[in-house]
């Protein structure tokens, strides 16, 4: 499903040159559920923005699906995160001012998909947020516009998920709803890569990786 | 898409609310200009066409008066001896003439301001004919009057002048020029008007006999006005002679400096208002590069930003536009009268296409403006990659 080699990014902060990926094979099989770990400023989510095509590499490959990312148009990888896959950021991202629904079926209206407002309610219903549909960002509370990111990450159906710290900030009751749900997206064969500090998280994983410093350090199953 | 544009420009009422008014003055300023322009010129267009006369000769040291009575209806009173038109009348090239009195009235029930009466002979004079509603076309009786367009009151209604009671016999089309400002009478009611007004009226009238303001001339070869002018001129003493030349002239000076005023202020505005304008688009735009990014990750291509924020200005300018057309248009026609004696200019409503013509090309620019204030923005923030729009800056 996925396939990265080598990969690096660099920056350049005036003279210093910082590295959050150094050099990194990866690999993740179609239906995996990967948690990546590590402290904060390891690279992980330069990792994570990498593999899903929203940054290129300074140098190195990714391939998604069989498809080499470095080698696709900018319109391309458009579509192909479009059709296949699913983002979750460490902020929710909502366009203000937009309702809660509309913000869901954005990922549809942008790309003039006919109107997915049926599957909408029924994930916002999943969700526990079918009470909400109608309001706008500022009227939710943190875990709600967590769940509200990923029911927009849900609605086009994709089958590689990358999700950036998506319980951070949420309370020990919402986490743990939203990490059942992220298990049953995987048991339906969803292939998710997850990134998290909370180290408790591991057992819905099939895998865990561990960063440091721009390199994948560890791995364990 | 246009929804969310929609969405996004309520979202930021104030903001966008100081945009949508940047773009209302600029399109007012040129929809003004336009109108102005426009408006002047059919106002001329219609006043000389409908002249009648081809040549007025009028007294040499009231020459500007009488400019002024044809142009805008500013009362005035001159005379010259009448005997004038009969030597204009041999002057070779001419087909017939007419006398004119031009009398400023006392102020009067029909206007808030005194206006320019004109006395004629119905069966010599050859001009009113053309300026008469087709409807209202007979001949004038005993203290009959024909007012012009501007003048308050339906036919029949009873108007004293200097004390005596005329009755609206026939109303003129507007021409946007001083006949709009102006009553004809019949020579003879005038001269009873004045022998009536030492009794009648607070001021009285002296109306010299043997007497007019003004002789009308028709040439008997229209290619030739310019040179029978000149032969007037030549031949008879103490006399000018006005063509319609010398009307478009002294209109077209006014109307130049007028619409050059209004383009330098158009300009000016632009210039001013489009950094701006471009300098807020680019700042909002700056606001949401998180918004951006995520919008770039949810599967927008360059295309979908660029459109979203070019789209989002452009919309902007267009309701900016159609106000500001809008609010000028109303402005222009409640006070028309008014910048018509501000600016010194003959004006009316143009014709319709004139107008959806000017709003079209005030549309189109006020459009483009909008877009280009938002090129860099559009350009830039679409070429952005998702991961550093997100970052807002951060490593």
């Amino acid at each position: 499903m996925i396939e990265a080699r080598g990969l690096m990014k660099i920056y350049r902060n005036g003279q210093e040159e910082i590295h959050p990926l150094d050099g990194i094979d990866f690999t993740c099989e179609k239906g995996e559920f990967v948690l990546v770990t590590g402290r904060s400023g390891s690279g992980k989510t330069t990792f994570l923005n990498v593999l899903g095509g929203l940054t290129l590499p300074t140098a190195g490959s990714v391939k998604i699906a069989g498809r080499d990312l470095l080698a696709l148009t900018d319109h391309e990888r458009c579509v192909l995160r479009s059709e296949m896959m699913g983002f979750v950021f460490q902020f929710p991202g909502l366009m203000a001012p937009l309702t809660v629904i509309e913000n869901v079926l954005l990922p549809a209206t942008l790309m003039g998909k006919v109107k997915k407002e049926v599957e909408a309610r029924e994930i916002l219903d999943q969700l526990g947020l079918l009470p909400k549909v109608d309001a706008y960002p500022n009227q939710l509370s943190g875990g709600e516009l967590k769940r509200t990111a990923i029911a927009r990450c849900l609605i086009n159906n994709p089958s590689l998920i990358f999700a950036d710290e998506p319980t951070a900030d949420l309370d020990s009751r919402t986490e743990r709803e939203v990490m059942e749900l992220f298990h049953g997206l995987h048991e339906k064969g969803t292939t998710i890569v997850m990134i998290t500090h909370t180290p408790e998280l591991s057992s819905f994983a099939t895998r865990v990786l561990v960063m440091d410093e721009g390199k994948l350090v560890e791995s364990s199953h | 898409m246009l929804g969310i544009i929609g969405k996004n420009i309520r979202h930021r009422p104030f903001r966008n609310g100081i945009l949508i008014l940047a773009f209302a003055f600029i399109a007012a300023s040129i929809f003004s200009g336009q109108y102005l322009l426009h408006g002047a010129s059919e106002s001329i267009e219609i006043g000389v066409s409908r002249m009648g006369a081809d040549l007025i000769v009028v007294p040499e040291r009231y020459r500007m008066e009488a400019m002024n009575i044809i142009l805008r209806g500013e009362p005035s009173t001159f005379f010259f001896d009448a005997s004038v038109m009969d030597q204009v009348a041999l002057v070779e090239g001419v087909e017939k003439v007419a006398p004119n009195l031009y009398i400023a009235s006392l102020d009067a029930s029909c206007c808030d301001v005194p206006v320019q009466l004109i006395a004629i002979e119905p069966e010599r004079d050859f001009t009113l004919k053309p300026w008469l509603a087709q409807s209202q076309n007979r001949p004038l009786e005993k203290d009959d009057i024909i007012v012009g367009s501007r003048i308050v009151g339906d036919i029949g209604t009873p108007l004293q002048f200097y004390g005596h009671t005329f009755n609206i016999a026939q109303r003129m089309e507007p021409a946007g020029m001083g006949v709009d400002c102006s009553i004809f009478m019949n020579f003879d009611d005038a001269f009873v008007m004045a022998d009536e007004s030492p009794e009648k009226a607070v001021q009285a009238l002296l109306l010299p006999e043997e007497k007019v303001s003004a002789v009308l001339v028709k040439v008997k070869d229209v290619r030739e006005t310019e040179t029978v002018a000149a032969r007037i001129e030549a031949s008879v003493p103490k006399v000018r002679v006005l063509t319609p030349s010398n009307l478009l002239g002294r209109i077209s000076s006014q109307l130049t400096s007028t619409t050059n005023f209004l383009d330098l202020a158009a300009f000016f505005a632009t210039l001013i208002s489009l950094p701006l304008i471009a300098l807020v688009s680019i700042m909002a735009a700056n606001e949401r590069r998180r918004e951006i990014g995520v919008l770039r990750a949810l599967g927008a291509t360059r295309g979908i930003i660029f459109r979203l924020i070019l789209g989002e200005s452009v919309i902007i300018a267009v309701i900016g536009a159609v106000i500001g057309v809008v609010f000028s248009w109303c402005v222009l026609i409640l006070f028309q009268n008014y910048i018509s004696v501000v600016v010194q200019i003959p004006l009316i409503m143009p014709n319709l296409t004139t107008l959806a013509w000017a709003a079209g090309t005030t549309l189109a620019l006020t459009i483009g403006i909008g877009g280009i204030a938002a090129l860099y923005p559009a350009i830039h923030y679409s070429r952005m990659e998702p991961y550093d729009a997100m970052r807002s800056g951060d490593l």
